[in-house]
């Protein structure tokens, strides 16, 4: 179930950032702040703090799911994949976030 | 599905695999991302170590991440499972009749077990109130053997050795009949036992004469001497002799072990211990009790072959002297373990079939929900989210019933201290402690973990499209299976449980009806001792005996009195050879023995032992007159086959007497106990003058007025003489076949409940079923099914479950009563009545558990069912 999350955007938002860059293939936590920062144009950096914590909710929540792998280096990385019920999260958290961008919008937008 | 399993497996891994591993890993994970920090700060041109300095104040400590992902699941958990815990209690709320009589059911079931465990661990795994128990042998030797043998063991790290006198106290409160123990001074410390106040014997109380000395038991001091402390240095009077108390032992202490004796009692515990050198004949006594602690590492079996060794070494001759040595803490626990294991089977087995009947209604009502679940399921909650819920609702009822279970248990353990034989020893001291509650607790978790086994299995397996597609009032027959299943299994269990309670019922009404060898009609008896102070010689005794009996033969309502040293299911006394006039034998060893016994003139009329033949003793049979025996039948029948002894003339202790009388056999250490012989001397002309006598009065009146008639009469005679024992000889009778009632009464219960509980689970499916088919059984009725049609159509399927059950039951029962045939008398183990018993008794319980439903189901109106859509 989708749980409610008024008030704690920042949060609610690095889940559905995270969500959506492993929408491209399955990651480790380096690369998806290097991801994020570099699609975001480094308007958006993410705090390693922060980072692993949400890696690990989502881990518990069954959304995403880990796996030890080798990188192109031939490094030993934990890799972080999309599961299905992640899917449907990300279209979830993603709908929620257009309706209240448009929120935003709309009263930003709004003629004075 | 590989996914679903990858992310059951990651759950898994976090609840079972050891912080340390984990915290390993995301090490590891944070090493590998703080590399490539520096490998980023040094492609933009820093340098190694500025690059490295940089990547580390960037990342921060890795410490603190650590927490946070701990807090991350830690919070997630306790979240998740307080959810799910107050969503069930809700759903609990919303069906109260089902929850309360699942905790019912639950706190019985726990509770039963709880008060068992507790009598369990104070009978057989408390340890004995010793140091270290477990190194205590016990053996028997003369007391010169004791010398030698504990001097030169290896083996014995010490030893002690001890025998039973009686004594009357006049100090406290009330003249005292008490039984001494007469104790070497090295026989505490062996135990590993310090005096609560004062201090233990010293070598000089082991040497006759010793100085006048006692210790005290801490109840009798408690009870005769208020507890006071100032007793140690005072004197009381013990035989009329003033003794020193020396010392009060501890509190918890008992002694000599609980050891089950022959005759079924436990030795009792004496009030006083004296020195012993207290006992003039101490060295000379038989065979004494010893005590040893063994050196660390050996076995009783090396002690054993190590003193026989030692007595054997001078020994001239072919035989070898045997010493067989016993381990104490074994000893006291092995005659008790069958009757354990047997109760802590049974009500496991309760317990059981109250989870199969719970796990059988949790089935049901998920499956209810079905709907509910489907829809949850379809709308994305993971699998593992339903999961838990059941588990929820399990532990919820878990924890309910234990902490109710608590409160039965404590209910049950008082009922069960009332019933408990006092051959049960340290019963009494079963309470709810610690370990006693963690079982409950333990039961709990693993009854709430069997009880939603089956329907987490059901509600993982169902398919959210088909259990949307189908109505959900649809019968369910995966659902219903399960349930026969376990409606069989309780049925099962039920039957084993009726099969054991039935051998042990039946086991006892055997008992009872044992011909004892007298009858005992109203019979009150007395135990007397006469202090040989003030009585000195035996015409002494024996007038004090003659003036009871005139007084209370005076007395109405006494039909005749007479006295004995060694009453039946009493304490046992020696045996003693004799010798035939007129044959001869060849060897020693082949003379006729026999319990030697002093009787009273009248005492087998008040008993009513028949007599075979001749007479039994008068009040002519005096010190000065002809020397006479009365023999039991078995010696009799034994050295004068098929005739009358009366007139022959045998030997015993040195003087030579005539055969006057043959009195019947008497099962002396109780029912359970073949006959044995007994040489049945007056009481006027044996050897020595016993003192310790048992006054036994046949009444015609009120058994309660005839006790208090028996004391005063006494009083009246000698109001310092101590009377013990004063009881009717039916108490007596109730006590030698307690153990036998007391196992009767528990496994038999456990029997009823379990079969109850069968019943209702019997009943639970059977309504399920109807309730699911109604409508199918609207049609059918609509379409001319005869009303008993229908009701043949549910009994005989409810018969089928029950038929299947039973015969699995029964199956099992065979080998699984074997383990009774220890607690067994006069049953076989595969008795026929007792089988056929149960056959009967489960199959009408059955009927009748599964008519109510079916009858319901006649009674359908088709208009009804089909509108019920």
């Amino acid at each position: 179930m989708p749980e409610a999350r008024t008030g704690d955007l920042i949060k609610g938002t690095l889940d559905l950032l995270i969500l959506k860059t492993l929408q491209l293939g399955p990651m480790h936590g380096w690369g998806i702040t290097e991801l994020i920062e570099q699609r975001s144009e480094n308007a958006l950096s993410v705090n390693q703090g922060s980072l692993y914590p949400a890696l690990h909710r989502l881990v518990q929540r069954g959304w995403i799911r880990s796996e030890w792998r080798q990188t192109e280096n031939a490094r030993r990385a934990r890799y972080y994949m999309l599961t299905r019920s992640g899917r449907a999260q990300l279209a979830r958290e993603r709908a929620q976030w257009e309706r209240l961008s448009r929120g935003v919008d709309l009263i930003l937008n709004a003629e004075a | 599905m590989r996914e679903r399993l990858l992310t059951m497996w990651a759950r898994v891994r976090a609840t079972l695999f050891s912080r340390a591993m984990r915290d390993a890993e995301l090490e590891e994970e944070f090493a590998f991302h703080l590399e490539k920090l520096v490998e980023r700060n040094r492609a933009r041109g820093m340098s190694e170590a500025e690059a490295r300095r940089v990547a580390r104040l960037t990342f921060g400590g890795t410490e603190r991440f650590r927490e946070d992902v701990w807090d991350v699941e830690r919070s997630r958990w306790l979240e998740d499972f307080w959810q799910d815990a107050k969503h069930a209690v809700r759903l609990l709320r919303r069906t109260p009749a089902f929850s309360f009589a699942a905790i019912l059911t639950l706190a019985l079931g726990i509770g039963a077990n709880t008060a068992i465990f507790s009598v369990v661990d104070a009978v057989l795994l408390r340890p004995l109130p010793y140091a270290e128990p477990g190194e205590l042998v016990s053996f028997h030797a003369q007391y010169d053997n004791y010398r030698a043998w504990t001097e030169a063991s290896r083996v014995l790290e010490s030893a002690g050795t001890y025998t039973y006198s009686l004594g009357n106290v006049t100090a406290g409160r009330e003249p005292v009949r008490v039984w001494t123990l007469a104790a070497t001074s090295s026989l505490l410390p062996t135990l590993g036992v310090a005096p609560l106040l004062g201090r233990n014997f010293s070598a000089t109380d082991d040497v006759h004469p010793s100085p006048p000395r006692v210790m005290l038991r801490h109840g009798f001091w408690q009870t005769q001497f208020g507890g006071r402390r100032d007793i140690v240095g005072r004197t009381i009077d013990v035989n009329g002799v003033p003794h020193e108390v020396i010392g009060v032992l501890p509190r918890d202490f008992e002694f000599p072990p609980p050891i089950r004796l022959e005759n079924g009692t436990v030795p009792l515990v004496p009030d006083l211990w004296t020195g012993a050198g207290w006992v003039p004949d101490f060295a000379q006594r038989g065979a004494l009790a010893i005590i040893g602690r063994l050196q660390d590492g050996f076995t009783p079996l090396q002690l054993s072959s190590e003193l026989e060794s030692i007595a054997n070494a001078n020994r001239a001759g072919p035989e070898r002297v045997r010493v067989p040595v016993s381990a104490v803490a074994e000893a006291v626990v092995a005659p008790l373990r069958p009757a354990m294991v047997a109760f802590t089977a049974a009500i496991a087995l309760v317990l059981l079939v109250a989870c199969a009947n719970l796990g059988s209604m949790l089935l049901a009502r998920f499956t209810t929900r079905g709907r509910e679940i489907a829809i949850r399921r379809s709308l994305g909650a993971p699998r593992g989210r339903i999961l838990r819920q059941v588990l929820a609702e399990g532990v919820v009822l878990g924890l309910a019933g234990s902490l109710a279970g608590l409160l039965v248990a404590w209910l049950l353990l008082q009922l069960l201290l009332v019933y408990a034989p006092v051959e049960l020893p340290r019963v009494h001291q079963a309470t709810l402690n610690a370990r006693v509650l963690l079982v409950a607790l333990t039961l709990g978790a693993l009854s709430a973990t069997l009880i939603t086994l089956l329907p987490a299995w059901s509600a993982n397996r169902r398919d959210p499209r088909s259990a949307l597609g189908t109505r959900g009032s649809g019968a369910d027959t995966r659902t219903v299976r399960a349930q026969s299943a376990l409606v069989a299994a309780e049925v099962a269990l039920a039957v084993v449980l009726l099969v054991a309670g039935g051998l042990l019922l039946r086991s006892f009404v055997a008992l009872t009806r044992v011909d004892p060898g007298f009858a005992a009609g109203t019979l009150v008896t007395a135990d007397v001792l006469i202090p040989s102070d003030r009585y000195a010689d035996r015409s002494a005794t024996l007038h004090f005996f003659d003036a009871l009996e005139q007084r209370l033969g005076a007395q109405p309502g006494v039909t005749s009195v007479s006295a004995i040293d060694r009453l039946p299911y009493g304490p046992s006394s020696s045996q003693t050879g004799f010798t035939i006039v007129g044959r001869s034998v060849a060897d020693e060893k082949q003379h006729p023995r026999g319990w030697n016994t002093a009787a009273r003139p009248g005492y087998f009329r008040t008993m009513r032992i028949p007599l075979v033949y001749g007479r039994e003793f008068t009040s002519a049979d005096r010190e000065d007159a002809a020397p006479v025996v009365v023999l039991s039948r078995a010696l009799a029948d034994r050295y004068w086959p098929g005739r009358s002894p009366v007139g022959e003339r045998v030997v015993v202790w040195g003087v030579e007497r005539e055969i006057v009388g043959v009195a019947a056999d008497v099962r002396h250490f109780g029912p359970t106990q073949p006959v044995d012989p007994i040489i049945y001397l007056p009481q006027a002309q044996d050897v020595t003058t016993r003192r310790m006598m048992t006054i036994v009065v046949q009444t015609s009146s009120d058994r309660d007025r005839m006790l208090s008639v028996v004391r005063d009469e006494i009083r009246a005679l000698d109001a310092q003489l101590p009377v013990s024992n004063l009881r009717s000889f039916e108490s007596l009778q109730t006590e030698r076949t307690a153990n036998q009632r007391f196992q009767a009464l528990l496994v038999g219960s456990f029997a009823a409940l379990g079969l109850l509980l069968a019943a209702v689970g019997i009943y639970g499916v059977m309504s399920y079923i109807v309730a699911q088919r109604t409508r199918e059984i609207g049609v059918r009725v609509a379409l001319g099914a005869s009303r008993s049609t229908v009701v043949r159509h549910f009994l005989s399927r409810a018969l089928r479950i029950v038929v299947i059950g039973a015969v699995i039951g029964l199956a099992c029962a065979v080998p699984l009563t074997r383990f009774l045939q220890s607690m067994l008398f006069g049953v076989p183990l595969l008795d026929r009545i007792t089988y056929a018993g149960v056959i009967v008794l489960t199959g009408a319980l059955a009927l009748i558990a599964a008519w109510l439903p079916a009858f319901r189901a006649a009674r359908v109106q088709p208009v009804v069912a089909l509108r019920a859509e």
